[in-house]
């Protein structure tokens, strides 16, 4: 009785998570048909294309890589970020923290296109490069396009666990830290950066599993170009109806944000 | 004070529109270890803060060693600080804890291990150099706090309210020692408290804060002795402080002092003796060493503490004797 309350979430997460999840896994399982696209019986062999070919395998690696990478940029932009949010006083802070969440605040579509004038090879950056006599930068519907894209949606994920987690550092601790002789260097490098871990963690599997789950970033600022795990998925199930497989890649998909998840928790819940 | 270590001139420290330091000075000689006592919000621990850099004062000026710190960042002032919640980096042993001002220093390797070992020693905890923070005892890390604070040689060292978290047993063992350590190395301190107990059995001298002032700055024995202040008497309980009466009570013959303000009683200043009628003893502690009486008057109620032999028990009747170098007027304060 006493979990009666939880009673239309599970319902809700029964019906539209769960089912449909255990669908996909016993899709994933099904042989392809060309005439059929699903076949009758069980087959491993969608995992196996997933997991051992040279393709997917590729795939599966610039995935982590372009994960890895919005992680970085996202993390070296969001800490003085964060850290100049925390230490402003409460007008400044509040102005901080609308910047930071201004991503959040824009359609994602709309956001995409706004890139693609900007990063084009006609966009606008570009253009000033050719007005100032400089060589043009390559962000025409390539990785680095892709990633400026995923970092700007991640951001506010980012500077949101970072905030809450150094907001509850002690200020003396700092303080001891500039009394006993640190530069402002060490003391971020020294003590900071170890206190402000958990935010850290939490900020990097927000932005990594985000990042690698996304769609709609890598297909406008992607072009046909750039293929991710995600890309790879919507075309098996829509252009080249190889369903199974399509099943099979979201399952690894899901496989990867869960041992990435898992391996957070096993780092910061012994602290 | 010339020749002093610590100067403090005319210090005034503001946030915004709340004066916490209005016109604090205070000098400290070298060695000496001063007492900061007030009630919460009178300015002593802004003061502190000051004088380690962490808070920009809006006038005055601070000399250590003659030279005004004004432009030196808290890093440069060489200032040892311990406070209240020890401060211990969490992710550091107790051996890099005390490490961390030396490799700020850029101290060599093998000197540093020396010193960190010294330190450690010096503060009985060279077992449990490699424990964290939060496998110590509150004891403990205060220890590895003051190690860490000592190990850079300072010039100064800051207590804020250093033994404030710990129970009282260990409080009073860890005030011996604090004490002894101080005194064998020579270290000018400055004790941030508002235990009057702390501040009277530990320090050269205290100061007693009240809104951002230093009301006065003694020994411990004249302070007690000559409270300027009828709130100075009253905070650091120095002796009773009662109002003159406009009319002689029967049974009290204190010699009470012509002019304004309160007058000021010392506790073991009242002579107490058995009587048919007069003021009826309402109160009785045992104090171990004596007895406190609480006699109430029409004035108010007068403490008198007396040897524990002496025969009077709760609703007995006494006469009350005070000479008149007993009783002396203090303005209110």
């Amino acid at each position: 009785m006493r979990h009666l309350p939880l009673a239309p979430l599970l319902v809700f997460y029964g019906c539209f998570l769960l089912a449909p999840g255990l669908a996909l896994a016993v899709l994933s399982l099904r042989p392809f048909s060309p005439t059929l696209v699903v076949g009758e019986g069980w087959t491993g062999a969608n995992y196996l294309t997933a997991l051992a070919d040279p393709f997917y395998l590729g795939l599966l690696a610039g995935t982590i890589f372009l994960g890895v990478a919005v992680t970085l940029v996202t993390l070296l932009l969001g800490y003085p970020l964060a850290l100049a949010t925390v230490r402003a006083g409460p007008r400044l802070k509040s102005f901080l923290l609308v910047v930071a969440l201004s991503p959040l605040l824009i359609n994602l579509v709309v956001r995409s296109y706004a890139w693609i004038v900007l990063l084009g090879d006609h966009g606008l950056i570009n253009a000033w490069l050719r007005a100032m006599s400089l060589p043009a930068v390559p962000l025409d519907a390539n990785m680095a396009a892709v990633g400026i894209g995923l970092a700007h949606v991640t951001l506010p994920l980012m500077v949101l666990s970072l905030v809450a987690v150094m907001e509850r550092i002690d200020p003396r601790l700092l303080e001891a830290a500039a009394s006993l002789g640190a530069g402002e260097w060490r003391i971020l490098a020294r003590v900071h950066v170890h206190l402000a871990m958990p935010g850290i963690a939490t900020g990097s599997l927000l932005v990594f599993c985000t990042a690698i789950s996304a769609f709609i970033t890598p297909r406008l600022l992607g072009g046909n170009r750039i293929s991710t795990i995600s890309t790879v998925i919507y075309e098996k199930f829509t252009f080249s109806l190889n369903w199974p497989l399509g099943a099979a890649l979201a399952m690894v998909l899901l496989g990867l944000t869960l041992v990435v998840t898992a391996l957070h928790d096993r780092l910061f819940r012994a602290r | 004070m010339r020749g002093a270590l610590l100067n403090v001139e005319g210090l005034r420290v503001a946030y915004g529109a709340v004066t916490a330091l209005d016109g604090v000075s205070l000098a400290l000689g070298s060695g000496e270890f001063v007492a900061l006592l007030g009630p919460s919000g009178c300015g002593k621990t802004s003061l502190l803060r000051a004088v380690a850099g962490f808070v920009h004062p809006a006038a005055g000026r601070i000399l250590l060693n003659g030279a005004d710190i004004a432009a030196v960042p808290p890093r440069g002032r060489n200032i040892g600080i311990v406070y209240q919640s020890y401060a211990l980096f969490p992710h550091m042993s107790a051996a890099e804890n005390v490490r961390f001002g030396l490799d700020s220093r850029g101290v060599p390797r093998a000197a540093a291990h020396a010193r960190v070992a010294e330190a450690l020693a010096m503060v009985g905890l060279e077992t449990l150099a490699a424990r964290r923070p939060h496998q110590l005892s509150g004891g403990q890390q205060q220890r590895v706090a003051l190690a860490r604070a000592l190990v850079i040689a300072p010039d100064l060292l800051l207590l804020d309210e250093p033994l404030a978290a710990l129970d009282k047993q260990l409080r009073v063992q860890m005030q011996t020692e604090l004490r002894a350590l101080q005194r064998r190395l020579g270290i000018t301190t400055v004790f941030v408290t508002h235990d009057r107990e702390e501040a009277f059995s530990m320090a050269d001298r205290v100061a007693v804060l009240r809104d951002g002032r230093i009301c006065q700055i003694d020994t411990p024995e004249r302070l007690f002795a000559g409270p300027v202040d009828a709130w100075v008497a009253e905070f650091i309980g120095a002796g009773n402080v009662l109002a003159i009466p406009a009319e002689p009570e029967p049974g009290v013959a204190i010699a009470w002092p012509a002019g304004r303000g309160l007058a000021f009683i010392p506790h073991d200043r009242i002579a107490l003796a058995p009587a048919e009628t007069g003021p009826r003893i309402t109160a009785r502690r045992f104090l171990g060493l004596g007895v406190e009486l609480h006699v109430q008057t029409r004035t108010g109620i007068l403490r008198a503490v007396l040897s524990a032999a002496a025969p009077f028990a709760i609703g007995d009747a006494v006469r009350v004797t005070v000479a008149t170098a007993d009783c002396r007027i203090l303005p209110p304060g």
